[in-house]
């Protein structure tokens, strides 16, 4: 059996908060809730070696003098300058000067690479019935188009009793779809959590 | 296989179907010529243990039997240059009293190696070496060796380039290692720590081989067992792992370990080498391995596994075929990825671009064109007919969704680069015009009629100075359209007078909070306005890390899972916190997000704690469809979704924000991207059914 | 306007216009200097937010902190014990301890999974389902329009899941195992409803973008003006 000590705690640890959701034992509460705030604190570790794999990545890129290596060297410079200015800025703390820097260098960007977003999916829209003409296709454009119609509230503003039923039926239709993969959703959650929790599956040990 | 006896006669066994009696004794016609031609040659020399194979022999492990060779017979070494053990060994066959320590060295004997062994040891590789940096190119299983031992590429790769970083990069160590084979040494002694690196460099089977060769009496204290990797010159670094002349280095370094280990080689019973005396049994390796390995790992006769050591006498042909289990380190190290095909799980780390180094990010390319049809079964599993049926079934369907559409050309006639500047040129005016001419159209209704009213209807039933957490969880980037979904419901809740405590699964969701506080309050903010800009009657409990479970926590023990502000402030003791023990405490709790998950997330796991107090969820309009159902099912009292859903929620309450601001150019820019997208796809639907036309005349 | 803010505001106006270039530019070095910052921006933003707001309050303010009692010092050692054995796995010799963290990690969020989604989606939802089929809920709409949308949302439910499924059998020896014909059928029903879905989800999407598109060109309007 490949690493027992770690199955048999995530096996444990699962059946505690398992436990917690369908019984009402105040001592099974305590301990779930503090089982609970250590993950988050380990979440936070999580996140520090995520952080620190980008940066190892693009520290070897940069080293290796690979063709992008100038950008890597912006991104690690870009890192550091954050870092930097956060702990100076602010110490412990947070204080609106380092809100700043999601405020003026993240928003920015990344709302502009959603913005990007509706130049290309138009394109990409148009072009989809070159790539793929079966049922299926046509249903998903249409169901666009009338989706953007609706999501625009321009439709309704004619007033039209008819058009209003129309439009009160039409929106509930992606709810069957959802509510079928919401479940799909929640069956596999389901299965692959019991096969984490009866040890089957152990994505853990690597 | 199982264990369990069957009868003599039976081919395969009666309980697990494993093959018993080994292909290659049906019919030796089954082998490949070359290795026909070496069975007759076993064969006819029956009596006298064979010289093994030396092709077989790695190159490295030809420099250690050299450097035997050279400690029994120096004057014979003398006259030898390299590469002449080929010579030595084709050309004059050793004579058998030279010839039977050698294996003794390894413990191995080629002939009872696995192909898939024999393949991995061999300094030979029947490919032309691969740059180190092709990883993709070597399978899944060798790529953890090798990072783990770090040298199979200096040994299959003579010509390979340099490795790309240098040993001075200080992140050399860092790269994620989760999942290195843990092949268990027990016997092995730890190294010192200064060592740890060179014991690294080693595969692990040449590591098991260490504990048998334990010091001999006259060996000095200091040359642990484990001084097979121990370099005797301790002032002299050992070559890079990567380096294509590291067996040079262990020859000139490391004597002490070679006499050791010709010491063991003389003076242990071979069989208490790993490999020695568990000589795989052909069943076993038919059963398990595809045919073609089957045929390659069955011996073509009964050969010793080791040849014996001089002072023992030779045992007689067949009794070295011990009939033993695989040990679990050599299971462990079976090329499984040859036998069960890798299944395609997406846990790829982004290799280019800015998210190199990111796990399981979803790649740029879409990927629905990347299906492909998966690999077919090398060897028989055990399964029913009904699985093996779901599995033809499941694979009938993936191939036909990989069937490869047929893709016309581009229309010559029209550029796709000016179409693509020409939509982009359309949707930019109609989103400037109405901006700088400042009109405005107010939606009649939002997408989901009927939402904002009953969010409005939750809010309405909120008291004076009520408690009201609200989850700021949404991205930087989809901010535009949050803030103009929810600043009409933060601007009602404000002129409420409502104490709001602010939380967030994301980094940012606490610096986004704030920018959504000074948004809702306009650029000329009223007097109820002061006492949240000013932060009084806001406690901002920052970041919620690990996503679903730290929604659980939270629900579960508020005060223990954000005990803090981000000033560092405790928070419970806040007069905006005050009576609030649980989540129930609160009178209304809005949810500001534009992902379905964390949205579901709260639905799941907070809503139960709330107990009948409103949940409302202020949605992107990419995430609306998915949440529906949550509406539908009475788990959330109130929807507000997107730019529309936020100016009519202002429109109800009477205080115009963004939502009404950004509507006009907003609907201009969705009329004409419809537009675009209707006369383009019917543009592009009549010119395929002209084209098909056409094409059918013709035909 | 004071000289920090009008700093971050010239930052974010050349940080829109470097992205947007994109549109008729295509892929240029501008375009790329400005993601690859924002990577790293935000690389550094969450490190540090990690660090100020839960590793630091959390765990090593309490520890250090003198008026914290024994038993919560001590209770704070596991957190910081799986932590470190953690950040273990950026070691290759030393990853395989990282394993029991990663066991915390995933048994936990195993655990959470299961419950929110039995708790939270598969009893609500399916007993949604079927209470569409109250006509006293119908908030004055036609009774017989609501029984037949509650019809078409069930079957479009059950033909979405059916598509999912993939169980199959042969009838006799060697067919081709096959689905049975009633689930075929409602997994190509269930087709139909996917599609409508994943259209309203692109259209939101799409939404969204022309939403962030707004504000973006509000904000330089805003900011030349």
């Amino acid at each position: 059996m490949k690493s027992p000590v770690s199955a048999a705690i995530a096996i444990a640890l699962g059946l505690i908060v398992l436990g917690g959701y369908f019984l009402d034992i105040p001592v099974l509460q305590s301990l779930r809730a503090e089982l609970v705030t250590w993950a988050m604190v380990l979440a936070a570790f999580a996140v520090w070696i995520g952080v620190i794999n980008l940066l190892s990545v693009h520290w070897k890129k940069a080293a290796a003098h690979a063709p992008d290596a100038p950008y890597s060297i912006i991104l690690m410079v870009s890192f550091a300058l954050t870092v930097i200015f956060g702990f100076l800025d602010t110490g412990l703390s947070a204080t609106p000067q380092t809100q700043q820097i999601v405020n003026s260098i993240q928003l920015p960007i990344q709302a502009s690479l959603m913005a990007l977003l509706a130049f290309t999916l138009a394109y990409a829209s148009i072009r989809l019935l070159r790539r793929r003409r079966d049922p299926v296709s046509i249903v998903f454009l249409i169901a666009v188009v009338v989706f953007l119609i609706l999501g625009s509230g321009l439709l309704p503003s004619f007033n039209l009793p008819v058009l209003n039923d129309l439009v009160a039926t039409l929106n509930r239709l992606p709810l069957a779809g959802s509510r079928g993969i919401l479940l799909g959703v929640a069956l596999g959650a389901l299965t692959t959590g019991l096969r984490i929790i009866i040890g089957a599956d152990r994505p853990y040990a690597g | 296989m199982c264990g369990k006896s069957n009868p003599a006669e039976l081919e395969n066994c009666q309980y697990c179907q494993a093959r018993l009696k080994p292909l290659a004794n049906k019919s030796g016609s089954i082998l490949p010529d070359w290795l026909d031609n070496l069975r007759t040659k076993k064969d006819q020399e029956p009596a006298s243990p064979p010289p093994p194979p030396e092709p077989e022999v790695p190159d490295w492990l030809s420099r250690v039997r050299e450097r035997s060779q050279e400690d029994k017979d120096s004057e014979a070494f003398s006259q030898i240059t390299l590469p002449d053990w080929l010579v030595e060994d084709e050309e004059t066959p050793p004579p058998a009293d030279q010839a039977t320590p050698e294996p003794a060295e390894t413990g191995i004997a080629p002939e009872a190696t696995p192909a898939w062994l024999s393949e991995f040891t061999s300094a030979e590789p029947v490919e032309e070496p691969k740059p180190v940096d092709q990883e993709s190119d070597i399978p899944d299983w060798l790529k953890k060796f090798s990072e783990f031992g770090e040298l199979l590429p200096a040994e299959q790769g003579v010509d390979a380039p340099p490795p790309a970083v240098s040993e001075s990069s200080p992140f050399t160590e860092t790269s994620l290692p989760s999942d290195l084979p843990v092949i268990p040494n027990n016997n092995l002694e730890q190294p010192p720590a200064d060592q740890a690196a060179e014991v690294t460099e080693l595969p692990d089977w040449m590591l098991g081989l260490a504990p048998a060769s334990p010091p001999t009496p006259g060996q000095p204290s200091e040359a642990p067992a484990v001084s097979l990797v121990e370099p005797s010159a301790e002032d002299e670094p050992l070559a890079s792992p990567l380096s294509t002349d590291l067996p040079v280095s262990l020859e000139n370094n490391a004597p002490e370990w070679l006499k050791d280990f010709q010491a063991a080689g003389a003076g242990q019973p071979q069989t208490a080498l790993p490999f020695a005396g568990e000589a795989l049994p052909p069943a076993e390796i038919n059963a398990d391995l595809p045919d073609w390995l089957g045929k390659l790992s069955a011996p073509p006769s009964a050969e010793p596994a080791v040849s014996p050591a001089p002072e023992e006498p030779a045992p007689q042909e067949g009794e070295s075929l011990i009939p033993a289990e695989i040990p679990g380190w050599v299971k462990a190290m079976r090329p499984i990825e040859t036998i069960v095909p890798v299944p395609k799980v997406d846990h790829r780390i982004e290799e280019r671009g800015p998210l190199a180094g990111l796990k399981d990010i979803l790649p740029a390319e879409s990927g629905a064109l990347e299906i492909a049809p998966p690999p077919s079964f090398a060897f028989r599993l055990h399964t029913t007919d009904q699985q093996r049926g779901r599995q033809a079934l499941l694979e009938s369907l993936l191939a036909s969704e990989a069937e490869p559409k047929p893709r016309e050309k581009p229309a010559p006639r029209l550029d796709n680069q000016i179409l693509r500047w020409v939509i982009a040129a359309l949707i930019l005016l109609a989103v400037i015009v109405p901006v700088v001419a400042n009109v405005s159209i107010l939606p009649a209704a939002e997408a989901y009629p009927g939402q904002a009213a009953q969010a409005l209807a939750a809010i309405d039933s909120l008291t004076q100075n009520v408690p009201v957490l609200v989850s700021v969880d949404y991205e930087p980037g989809l901010a535009g359209e949050m803030e103009a979904a929810a600043a009409g419901v933060m601007n009602d809740l404000m002129a409420r007078g409502a104490r709001l405590t602010i939380v967030s699964t994301s980094p940012t969701g606490s610096a986004l909070a704030v920018r959504l506080i000074e948004k809702a309050a306009g650029n000329k903010p009223e007097p109820f306005h002061t006492p949240y800009l000013n932060g009084e009657r806001v406690a901002n409990l920052g970041y919620l890390p690990g996503s679903a479970s730290a929604l659980l926590g939270f629900a579960q023990a508020p005060q223990a899972a954000a005990p803090f502000t981000v000033t560092g402030q405790y928070a419970w003791s806040l007069p905006v916190l005050q009576g609030i023990h649980s989540l129930s405490d609160f009178g209304l709790v809005l949810v500001i997000t534009e992902n379905p998950d964390t949205g579901r997330g709260w639905v799941e796991q907070v809503h139960p704690a709330l107990g009948d107090r409103p949940l409302i969820l202020v949605s992107s309009a990419q995430a609306a469809p998915v949440l529906l159902p949550y509406l539908d099912s009475g788990q959330i009292d109130g929807m507000v979704t997107g730019v529309t859903g936020g100016a009519v929620f202002e429109k109800y309450s009477s205080r115009p924000g963004l939502g009404q601001a950004y509507a006009g150019g907003y609907q201009a820019a969705l009329a004409v991207a419809v537009c675009v997208i209707l006369v383009g796809a019917i543009v592009e639907a009549i010119t395929l059914f002209v084209k098909s036309s056409k094409a059918k005349k013709e035909a | 306007m004071p000289l920090a803010n009008l700093i971050w505001t010239a930052l974010s106006f050349i940080f829109t216009l470097l992205v947007l270039s994109y549109v008729f530019l295509g892929d240029n070095p501008l375009f790329r200097v400005a993601t690859y910052i924002f990577v790293g921006v935000a690389a550094g933003y969450t490190f540090l937010v990690s660090f100020n707001q839960v590793i630091w309050p959390r765990l090593i303010f309490p520890l250090i902190n003198a008026s914290a009692s024994p038993l919560e010092k001590a209770l704070l050692g596991a957190p910081l014990l799986l932590g470190l054995l953690l950040l273990t796995k950026l070691f290759p010799r030393l990853a395989s301890l990282g394993n029991i963290s990663m066991a915390y990690l995933v048994g936990v969020g195993a655990a959470v999974a299961i419950g929110g989604a039995v708790l939270g989606t598969l009893f609500p939802q399916g007993s949604a389902a079927v209470n569409a089929f109250d006509l006293h809920a119908s908030q004055g709409r036609s009774p017989s329009l609501v029984l037949i949308e509650a019809v078409v949302l069930l079957v479009g439910t059950a033909a979405t899941l059916m598509y999912f499924y993939f169980g199959a059998r042969s009838l006799t020896p060697g067919q081709q195992p096959q689905r049975p014909q009633v689930v075929d059928t409602t997994a190509q029903i269930g087709k139909y409803f996917i599609a409508i879905t994943f259209g309203s989800l692109f259209a939101g999407v799409y939404i969204a973008s022309i939403s962030a598109l707004v504000e973006r060109v509000y904000f330089l309007w805003n900011t030349l003006f």
